[in-house]
């Protein structure tokens, strides 16, 4: 019987490429799901011109506390589609908070695709061999 | 992009991903898609009203 792959490893996997963890599991099928899904919400994200970059502290500037939250949080499920994310950024696509807000769909389309890698990563690690043991 | 177009869009990529998650057979995830698919239009749907009501 072979050993499971550390839950490190699919949380790794599954921020470096959406559905990743799904991948170490060997569960192809919703692997290519889910990167299909966060792939398309990205890509309809870029082509919708959406913020992506960390919000600056200037750009906060007359922002109540929440608001201010709201923007941070907003660049951390940004962030967390991962290896879209990391791509986009390579290829020196960026676009600012204020920015985000004038092309909103786009940026609301990169926080999906953010929290749908999120769930990626949480289903795969709902099926770990050792969590299902329990 | 029209909010309408938008919307479907939406609604397609949340449903997807919810069918995905769990242990079921492919026939449960094509209702869940379903009913995904279906709760988030009606929610729209509901929604928009509502905002008519209040804002005219």
């Amino acid at each position: 019987m072979k050993s499971a792959p550390p839950r490190a490893a699919l949380l790794l996997a599954g921020w470096l490429l959406p559905g990743g963890g799904y991948l170490v599991l060997r569960r192809y099928g919703r692997f290519a799901v889910s990167l299909a899904l966060v792939a398309a919400a990205s890509l309809a994200g870029l082509f919708l011109r959406g913020g992506n970059l960390w919000p600056e502290t200037a750009e906060l500037q007359g922002l109540d506390g929440v608001a201010v939250l709201l923007a941070r949080a907003g660049a951390v499920a940004k962030a967390a589609a991962g290896g879209p994310y990391l791509l986009a950024r390579a290829a020196g696509y960026a676009q600012g908070y204020l920015g985000g807000c004038v092309h909103e769909y786009g940026t609301a389309m990169l926080v999906l695709a953010g929290l749908l890698n999120l769930m990626a990563v949480a289903g795969a690690w709902e099926l770990h061999p050792v969590e299902r043991r329990l | 992009m029209s909010h309408l177009v938008y919307t479907l869009l939406v609604a397609i990529l949340v449903a997807a991903a919810m069918a995905v998650e769990g242990d079921r057979s492919a026939r449960d995830r094509c209702y869940a898609a379903i009913y995904w698919f279906a709760s988030a239009m009606a929610f729209v749907f509901a929604g928009g009203w509502v905002m008519y009501w209040i804002h005219g």
